[in-house]
């Protein structure tokens, strides 16, 4: 079924957002005298700082956006030169063009601050604001002329759904009188909307005006995904192809920022080859480059590496993690480290702090809105200073724009793929990155994590804040020799940790040892525990090892072929209505004994993950913690879990089935 | 697809809901599967799945207990590395 992935990435999305219903965002107030402007602190860089003179004479103002980062003025000065030639210069397209796009993306990533500022910007270019709240509504809707309309639903499209963009999207831009000059500045300025909205949610900024209402009812920017779509995001992710726009030939040598290109990183990346339209943008790139990656004096030149690379990964972008893999090799880092890295970087080796550094990262990439002056702090007490935080952010938010610009620009990759996004995107890890004893859709990774449970420290993911963890207070009295409070925690945490078992072992005896065996050893070790992740994650970690012990004695690890590996295996077959109301189908025993028939048939791996997290209802953090795997990891597992469990269930619930029976 | 399937439970902007929602009314062979999802999740968390048996819950809990009492009358529970000094 060849829009299987693409259904696949449909569920996923529709049922999250079900959770989530619709969000009404309002920005942050503006910041009232003394209150800060973002999570970390202002300098005084004087009223001649360059950058500074130059926003208040190009736009009337210094946005906070940029007053946020005064503690790494060279960042400034780069992220200026970005913007003059992207946006402010004079170039194919008008600035009113630029501003709606950046709009029109803002509101689509619910940036309150982005979309405050162009929707300002905009204003003072005499836009109406009935015009501005259509563009972020919708902006077919709003009047503008169509060659308008295309290019925002190619931002759209290049910033919200990356990987669909093919060169038939060029092509309708083409014939729409657009020549490469237009839609290269749209794929910039798309990147630079993505740059801008990182950056922003990563710092914090307190909005420069008035903060508007985002009510976002987008419709869809593509055609809607059908089967044709799904082999293009094949053949767009595995195949080598030329780049969509014209690139002019421009020698190295003669070229400043290729020539900069070349000798630092050896090679010029088509990225940057594809740009050629407009050099003076390929300038302020290099600067950038220069400035905010290629230093060393705040976060070491491998740690922005690592940034670059877990965030391409998880924006699927294979160029981008192929150049980056390559780069890491000439700074000493091993292919294959990277490749870990870039999968799940828990199992890396990396020092605590760098794994606290990528998984915020990843929760400023993907979760933007969720961005909070907590995990400013989490970072803070993991050593990092101000500097590097900063430096953090500005990272992200440089790879956000490679990434949007590599995916508009069609651009091949300068090296083999280390990993292509197709697929197996949407599925576990390649197995060649997990450890080898561990290897098979058997197992539950968790080795790296097995010394860190024993000395009692625990991965950050799912960690609490004081006072969120609702056993604390027994394990408190626990370690103070208190027998009848951890009476109390067993009775509350023993049903869980009894159906973790079964999940891992599938044999209700092992359960009933290793809930003991368990519980003993939590006791014995309980001094160790520290609180960084709840006593329940905590728990279910050691359950988890446990279960893996009893496994492996009983040699079930080496069975590893009984299982679906196949991508194929688990793609929706069954495609038949559902009855209306299953559950009425069964009785209840019957129900739960048809779910764990089901549960039993899906390798531990899986099982294990919707365990977790649809009968535990633990949250993904929590489960992944659990797990010892990263998030995106464990979601793989969760939807790949969810999916087999669907097929294998489906027979039993479909609407024919309630025809015939009644029929009979 | 950059917030694709294996961010699975993340947010997802209100837009792309519209969006999807919008193909799920066109496309029936979504509809159903999305549909299928949607029940089996609901099925799943309301089956009571593995629910340890009351009988085995009691056994289970004495049998910690008991250890665990045993093990502290014949030596001091190993304590916290803070709270063990100051006793």
């Amino acid at each position: 079924m060849t829009c299987a992935p693409l259904l696949a990435s449909l569920f996923s999305r529709v049922l999250n957002s079900l959770a989530i219903g619709l969000k009404v965002i309002w920005a942050k107030s503006l910041p009232l005298k003394g209150e800060p402007l973002s999570f970390l602190p202002v300098v005084e860089l004087g009223e001649t700082f360059g950058p500074f003179i130059f926003f208040q004479e190009k736009l009337g103002f210094i946005p906070n956006l940029f007053r946020a980062q005064t503690l790494l003025p060279r960042v400034i000065e780069a992220e200026a030169r970005i913007a003059e030639s992207v946006l402010l210069r004079e170039s194919a397209l008008s600035r009113r063009q630029k501003e709606c796009l950046l709009l029109a993306v803002a509101a689509a990533n619910q940036n309150a601050y982005c979309v405050t500022a162009h929707w300002q910007m905009l204003h003072s270019l005499g836009m109406a604001e009935r015009q501005l709240r259509q563009v972020t509504i919708d902006h077919r809707r709003a009047g503008l002329p169509e060659a308008d309309v295309a290019l925002l639903d190619f931002a759209l499209k290049m910033t919200q759904q990356p990987t669909w963009v093919s060169r038939e999207d060029v092509e309708g831009l083409r014939k729409l009188g657009l020549n490469d000059e237009p839609i290269l500045e749209a794929v910039l300025v798309a990147g630079l909307a993505d740059f801008l909205c990182a950056l922003s949610s990563g710092l914090g900024v307190a909005p420069d005006f008035r903060p508007k209402r985002i009510v976002s009812a987008r419709k869809s920017v593509s055609q809607g995904p059908d089967t044709r779509a799904a082999s293009r995001v094949r053949s767009h992710t595995h195949e080598k192809s030329m780049p969509y726009l014209r690139a002019l030939d421009v020698g190295v040598d003669g070229f400043p920022p290729f020539a900069f290109f070349r000798e630092r990183f050896g090679f010029v990346p088509n990225i940057f080859r594809a740009q050629t339209l407009r050099p003076d943008v390929l300038e302020a790139e290099a600067e950038a480059i220069r400035t905010v990656l290629l230093t060393d004096d705040v976060l070491s030149r491998v740690q922005k590496e690592y940034i670059l690379l877990v965030v391409s990964a998880a924006n699927l972008n294979t160029y981008c993690l192929a150049v980056h893999c390559e780069i890491l090799q000439g700074l000493g880092v091993p292919e294959d480290k990277s490749d870990q890295i870039a999968m799940d970087h828990y199992q890396a080796g990396l020092s605590g702090a760098d794994c606290a550094l990528l998984d915020f990262a990843l929760k400023l990439n993907q979760r933007p809105a969720e961005v909070a002056l907590g995990d400013i702090d989490g970072l803070r007490r993991h050593g990092f200073t101000d500097e590097q935080i900063l430096e953090s952010v500005v990272m992200t938010a440089l790879t956000s724009y490679l990434n949007t610009l590599q995916m508009g620009l069609g651009v091949s990759p300068d090296f083999e793929p280390r990993r292509v996004f197709g697929d197996e995107a949407w599925s576990v890890p390649q197995k060649k990155i997990q450890p080898p004893r561990l290897t098979g859709p058997q197992m539950v990774n968790l080795s790296s994590t097995r010394a860190s449970l024993i000395d009692g420290t625990q991965v950050p993911m799912g960690a609490v804040a004081p006072g969120q963890d609702a056993d604390a207070h027994l394990v408190a009295r626990v370690k103070e020799g208190n027998v009848n409070a951890y009476e109390e925690l067993v009775r509350r945490h023993h049903g869980r940790i009894y159906r973790t078992l079964i999940g891992i072992t599938g044999n209700p005896e092992d359960a009933e040892d290793g809930t003991q065996d368990t519980f003993l050893k939590v006791f014995e070790h309980i001094g160790r525990f520290r609180g960084d992740s709840t006593f329940a994650t905590w728990l279910t970690r050691v359950a988890i090892n446990e279960g893996l012990d009893r496994l492996r004695e009983r040699k079930k690890l080496d069975r590893i072929d009984d299982s679906p590996q196949d991508d194929e295996e688990f793609r929706p077959r069954q495609v038949q209505a559902w009855d209306d109301n299953p559950e009425q189908l069964y009785s209840k025993s019957q129900m739960r004994e048809l779910v764990e028939q089901a549960l039993m048939k899906l390798p531990s791996m899986y099982r294990l993950a919707v365990m977790l997290r649809d009968i535990e209802q633990l949250s993904t953090e929590e489960a992944a913690a659990a797990l010892g795997v990263g998030i995106s990891n464990l979601k793989s597992r969760l939807l790949r879990g969810r999916l087999m469990l669907r097929e294998a269930l489906a027979p039993h619930f479909l609407r024919e089935r309630r025809k015939r029976t009644s029929s009979v | 697809m950059a917030e694709l399937a294996n961010y699975l439970d993340d947010q997802v902007a209100a837009e792309l809901r519209r969006e999807l929602e919008s193909h799920l009314a066109h496309c029936r062979t979504c509809q159903a599967l999305y549909d299928s999802v949607r029940k089996t999740l609901t099925i799943i968390t309301d089956s009571r799945s593995f629910e340890i048996p009351e009988s085995v819950s009691a056994r289970i809990l004495e049998k910690i207990m008991s250890k665990v009492r045993q093990d502290r009358r014949r030596r001091r529970p190993k304590k916290s590395d803070h709270s063990g000094k100051r006793r």
